[in-house]
């Protein structure tokens, strides 16, 4: 298991958002984390990028803590729900300047620009950048970086559905190329059959761990059925 | 409804006075003082005309700029107002109140400025030129709403005419003649707003929400929000000089980053900045400024001076410093960068460190200062700088003061 997360909790004021979340992910595997809003799943990510440092458990990436991680080396690559951006850099630098901090990172400037279709854009400011266009190229960023694992918060939102079927052909290219992806979304329909092993999260707890086949075993839904229709039933039984 | 409109705009108005009234009194004591040279000013001029002429200009002119160069809508509102009443008739309720608020405040000015011009007393020939000045100004602003709804050549063809035909008018007659036409032009406006002149909603709906986010936040005081606010309008502007055109790799790819971001700063804040430096080294060095009391003193001559240069190189430092918890913040958020804090204030330090020596051996030559006091100005400066980078990013701590105090005396022994 190259990530680990060990019974992590973390809670925003009196209000618990993850408790005791422990949860696995591979090399050369997608895993899905799936959930209500407010389950927990941005903080959740939060934590594995380092952004939030959880009140008790640790996390572990290739077997050590990433609190010994240096800055330097840190192998994660984190596409947030909110994009951010230097405001007085176009397009075109952004990709130059990350481009420029990751040189072991053989990606190169031109595919990203052709792949999403950045040509008409590449000299224009985040601010005049559409909603999708910003989320692109926060997911060009991410590539552009030097990681392991590829951690992506709601990363399909704005996108239209050809970028969402190029995104999904590049994380399906990191699998193949070794790298761990982590994807949390509600767009069931759009990760349904893309990732190895989903996580659900309910309120701060994961509810469920495994392949879509496991999870349908554990909670005996025999027939096979949509990731939102065993989402749905499971949620279901929770509230019964 | 109206109510919760007038409660809001109280609210936002409650909210500026109470973190700007010492602006606000500032403000206050200068109109006053003002007003007194204005009062003694007039009082010695005998003969109304010999000035008439110069204020129908200054009239003319604020005119223009509101019909021509302004690119505000003439009425604002909140935009949630427009939003929400969009396809309500009580949205022409809001307007006839702003088109009655403005046809006050146009009254209100003339009416000031009548009466400053006829030596602040009241009288029949004080009203008649309120009329007189307030109906012209009604007229600039109809034309200016009607102007910022209209692109299509055969209208900004009308509103010229019209404005340049009212201020021929204007400046060659008085009394009731223009009065007349100015009413009647009130009253065309009236009508083609009515009927003919398609309102621009998309376009005035976008700026009322941008003159709103930069009014909330000016409201509450919110310097960061500004300050992207300007940044973004900044990074609109077109740009020559771009970050690949420098050989770009991992250990000078923050430097350059910091070089492109300085550039990049407004022009303004730079040349603000150049004033002062001008004027701080003006006072020491020429006797431009030996009229003014207390600067021709030397000794208080170069406090003063010093103070001039020390708010260049504060500002200049708050710049960087600001550069360095926006990069810091952002990577906290998602645009991660791959060293540590120490790394990163190493290498945004080269800028500043380079534009700081520039400029003192720059001041230093000019003012003549010995080359043991530069060369202090400059370790000691870039020293304290740094060492105040490190403090904000590792412990939030600004020691203002301290800070003010060390750059105070390394300056003051620079003008020495």
């Amino acid at each position: 298991m190259y990530l680990s997360v060990e019974n992590v909790s973390y809670s925003y004021g009196n209000v618990m958002a993850l408790q005791d979340v422990s949860l696995s992910a591979s090399l050369g595997e997608i895993t899905g984390v799936i959930g209500a809003n407010g389950a927990g799943k941005t903080t959740l990510m939060l934590i594995i990028a380092r952004y939030l440092v959880p009140q008790s458990g640790d996390v572990f990436l290739d077997g050590r803590s990433i609190r010994q991680w240096r800055n330097e080396d840190f192998p994660v690559s984190y596409i947030p729900d909110e994009p951010v951006f230097y405001e007085e850099l176009t397009l075109l630098e952004h990709l130059h300047f990350v481009k420029a901090l990751y040189p072991k990172n053989v990606q190169d400037i031109e595919g990203l620009i052709e792949g999403f279709e950045f040509c008409d854009h590449i000299d224009k400011v985040p601010s005049l950048l559409s909603k999708g266009n910003r989320q692109k190229l926060m997911i060009a960023l991410a590539l552009l970086r030097e990681y392991q694992i590829l951690i992506a918060d709601e990363p399909f939102t704005g996108l239209d559905p050809n970028q969402i079927h190029h995104f999904k052909n590049i994380i399906t290219e990191q699998r193949k190329m070794g790298k761990a992806l982590l994807l949390s979304t509600h767009l069931l329909d759009v990760i349904d059959n893309l990732c190895d092993r989903y996580v659900i999260l309910h309120k701060g707890r994961v509810l469920a761990v495994g392949t879509k086949k496991d999870i349908q075993a554990a909670f005996g839904i025999a027939q096979a059925t949509s990731l939102e229709a065993i989402y749905l039933d499971i949620m279901k039984r929770g509230e019964k | 409804m109206y109510g919760y409109i007038l409660r809001n705009k109280i609210r936002t108005t409650g909210n500026f006075i109470k973190n700007y009234w010492m602006f606000i009194v500032g403000i206050m004591v200068v109109f006053v003082f003002a007003a007194r040279r204005i009062y003694s000013a007039v009082s010695l001029m005998e003969n109304i005309s010999t000035y008439l002429i110069y204020v129908k200009l200054g009239c003319i002119f604020w005119v223009f700029i509101g019909v021509y160069i302004k690119k505000k809508p003439p009425i604002i509102i909140n935009p949630a107002t427009l939003h929400y009443l969009l396809y309500s008739k009580r949205l022409m309720h809001v307007f006839v109140l702003q088109y009655v608020l403005q046809l006050l405040f146009a009254f209100i000015t003339a009416f000031v400025i009548s009466f400053a011009m006829y030596q602040f007393s009241v009288s029949l020939a004080v009203l008649q030129m309120t009329v007189f000045i307030g109906t012209y100004f009604y007229v600039g602003f109809l034309l200016a709403w009607i102007r910022y709804h209209s692109a299509d050549y055969k209208t900004l063809l009308i509103i010229s005419v019209t404005f340049v035909f009212s201020s021929i008018l204007f400046v060659l007659t008085d009394g009731i003649l223009p009065v007349t036409i100015n009413v009647a032009v009130i009253i065309g406006s009236f009508i083609f707003i009515i009927r003919y002149l398609n309102i621009d909603w998309n376009k005035y709906k976008q700026d009322l929400i941008f003159i709103n986010t930069i009014n909330t936040a000016g409201a509450r005081k919110d310097m960061l929000q500004m300050l992207q606010i300007a940044e973004e309008q900044q990074a609109k502007r077109k740009k020559a000089i771009f970050i690949y055109h420098f050989p770009l790799n991992q250990r000078n790819a923050l430097s350059i980053k910091t070089l492109i971001e300085t550039i990049r700063t407004s022009p303004r804040i730079w040349v603000i900045l150049a004033c002062f430096i001008t004027v701080g080294v003006l006072i020491v060095r020429t006797p431009l400024f030996n009229e003014i009391p207390l600067l021709g003193q030397p000794e208080i001559a170069s406090v003063i001076a010093v103070f001039f240069i020390v708010t260049f190189f504060l500002n200049v430092s708050r710049i960087f410093e600001k550069q360095l918890t926006t990069l810091l913040d952002k990577s906290r958020k998602g645009l991660f960068i791959p060293f540590g804090k120490s790394t990163i204030i190493r290498k945004i330090c080269i800028v500043p460190i380079i534009l700081f020596t520039c400029s003192a051996l720059i001041v230093g030559t000019i003012l003549s200062s010995r080359l043991i006091a530069i060369v202090i100005f400059i370790v000691g400066y870039n020293l304290v700088f740094t060492l105040r980078l490190f403090l904000i990013s590792y412990t939030k701590r600004k020691l203002d003061v301290l800070f003010n105090v060390a750059t105070f005396l390394l300056t003051y022994m620079l003008v020495w």
